[in-house]
């Protein structure tokens, strides 16, 4: 199995604060990763840093064997950060049509089963500005696993879902993982979200990522 | 295969934009029309209704230099709100489908581009037409709207390059400032505190003006030789290029900025 991210040495750092200070961290193909980590504690860069959007102030970060360069961001790659962002006058449908035009991988007709599996209506006009948080939550995922990434980034996913919602969300991730062989990276704040889907936990603390509990247990 | 990509989504958000924006295009144009077939008729024995000539006086200078910044402020407000927009919703998603920043910015570019060549071809063409049609015996200070009348030549395209190249130019250095300041509202306001500066030093001294960038609209406006028409496009073909080149690095450098 290849080594999907590779950090090494990382570190980055905004106006003299150091958030992230001595990152190291390997991610195998098929791996369902969680990291957990108070508020604050650098998750949401750690995921941008993976995805090119951040560079490191130190050290290197590879993906699928690539080192991420300024302008250049890695490929196969589905995300949701925590502030996903939707043209709020489009339905959903639209939005996720929005950014399936760019590599024409998706069909129509894929794009709607995709929203039918996060429990939306595809037929559904009604403007994202109106959905409600647990909507535009599921919507987000939808939009990550359109195109069926090799690699997810998932940044709290189950945010805002109902009890329900959340099982289906876990089992949707579940079977991605082991049919799809998608790799996984996810954060929660939730034990049992990070109990039941992943096989590998790290907790982000000081800037350093540390193997966790979870992970000997299993 | 990036490239035609790139096509597919400007051409999907141009449907979607028209769909949505219809009603400030008609509204754009209904104020356009009522303030240049003021304007472009004006005689000095004649009428004196508007706002321009009661304030600024009946100098023809003042009266292209507002009619000026009225065309473009509408097509250029509507380019910086779709940037913003853009920037703060969906960026970072169709960042990473398009895999490079230069995509994306071509992307953004190609938007703006198509939106000022809508603009200037059917509102702004088709207002101008409107007025002639109306309008018998004017006394025109707009020289496009006698391009309108006399037909297509060589110097209409050079025209209508120059009214599109100098919104585009000053949207870039709009966007330019906004970076630099952290703000696009406060980048705006610094850039058209530029071009009245610029305008009022060229009533001062005229041959200035060809070299001093956001005056050219009005450069081709004010100045009929067609030689005016040439050297304003080419002047502002390698403004266009060397902003584009500076915003695009300027980006990419304060990338994390708008995360």
């Amino acid at each position: 199995m290849c080594n999907v991210v590779e950090m090494k040495s990382v570190a980055k750092s905004f106006r003299n604060t150091e958030i992230l200070s001595n990152i190291n961290l390997t991610v195998k193909e098929g791996d369902i990763l969680g990291i957990i980590g108070r508020n604050g504690c650098g998750k949401s860069v750690l995921f941008k840093l993976i995805c090119g959007l951040m560079l490191p102030t130190k050290g290197k970060v590879k993906v699928w064997g690539k080192i991420i360069s300024n302008g250049n961001f890695p490929e196969n790659i589905g995300i949701m950060l925590d502030n996903t962002g939707f043209i709020p006058y489009d339905s959903g449908f639209d939005n996720l049509k929005h950014i399936a035009v760019i590599n024409n991988v998706v069909t129509e007709e894929e794009i709607k089963d995709c929203i039918r599996l996060v429990g939306l209506d595809p037929e559904d006009k009604k403007p994202v500005k109106k959905y409600s948080l647990g909507m535009k939550q599921r919507l987000g995922i939808a939009m990550a696993i359109m195109e069926r990434p090799k690699l997810l980034l998932l940044d709290e996913p189950m945010n805002s879902l109902d009890n329900a919602m959340v099982h289906e969300v876990r089992k949707l991730l579940l079977y991605l993982n082991q049919n799809e062989n998608m790799t996984i990276i996810t954060t929660s704040h939730n034990d049992e979200d990070i109990k039941t889907l992943c096989n590998r936990v790290m907790k982000l603390e000081d800037g350093c990522l540390h193997e966790n509990l979870y992970t000997a247990q299993k | 295969m990036i490239k035609s990509n790139i096509f597919a989504l400007t051409c999907f958000r141009l449907k979607k934009d028209i769909r949505k924006t219809w009603g400030y295009i008609l509204i754009i144009a209904l104020i356009y029309y009522s303030i240049a077939s003021q304007v472009i008729g004006y005689d000095t024995g004649g009428i004196s209704k508007t706002l321009i000539l009661y304030f600024m006086g009946a100098d023809r200078m003042n009266i292209i230099f507002f009619q000026w910044l009225f065309i473009q402020t509408s097509v250029a407000a509507y380019c910086i709100y779709v940037i913003r927009y853009e920037i703060t919703n969906t960026m970072i998603y169709t960042l990473m489908k398009m895999k490079k920043l230069s995509s994306y910015f071509l992307y953004l570019t190609m938007r703006v581009v198509i939106y000022n060549i809508f603009y200037y071809s059917m509102i702004y063409c088709a207002v101008l037409s409107l007025i002639n049609v109306s309008k018998n015996n004017l006394n025109h200070i707009n020289v496009y709207s006698d391009f309108i009348k006399v037909g297509t030549n060589i110097n209409i395209y050079m025209l209508f390059g120059n009214y599109i190249l100098s919104s585009i130019v000053f949207i870039i250095f709009v966007c330019i400032f906004g970076i630099i300041f952290g703000d696009i509202s406060r980048g705006y306001l610094m850039v058209i505190i530029c071009e009245i500066f610029f305008i009022f030093i060229v009533k001062m001294n005229k041959p200035f003006l060809k070299f001093l960038p956001l005056t050219q609209g009005v450069f081709t406006l004010l100045d009929q030789d067609s030689y005016t028409y040439q050297f304003a496009f080419f002047y502002q073909v390698i403004l266009f290029a060397g902003a584009l080149f500076i915003l695009e690095n300027l980006f990419k450098r304060k990338l994390e900025k708008f995360l």
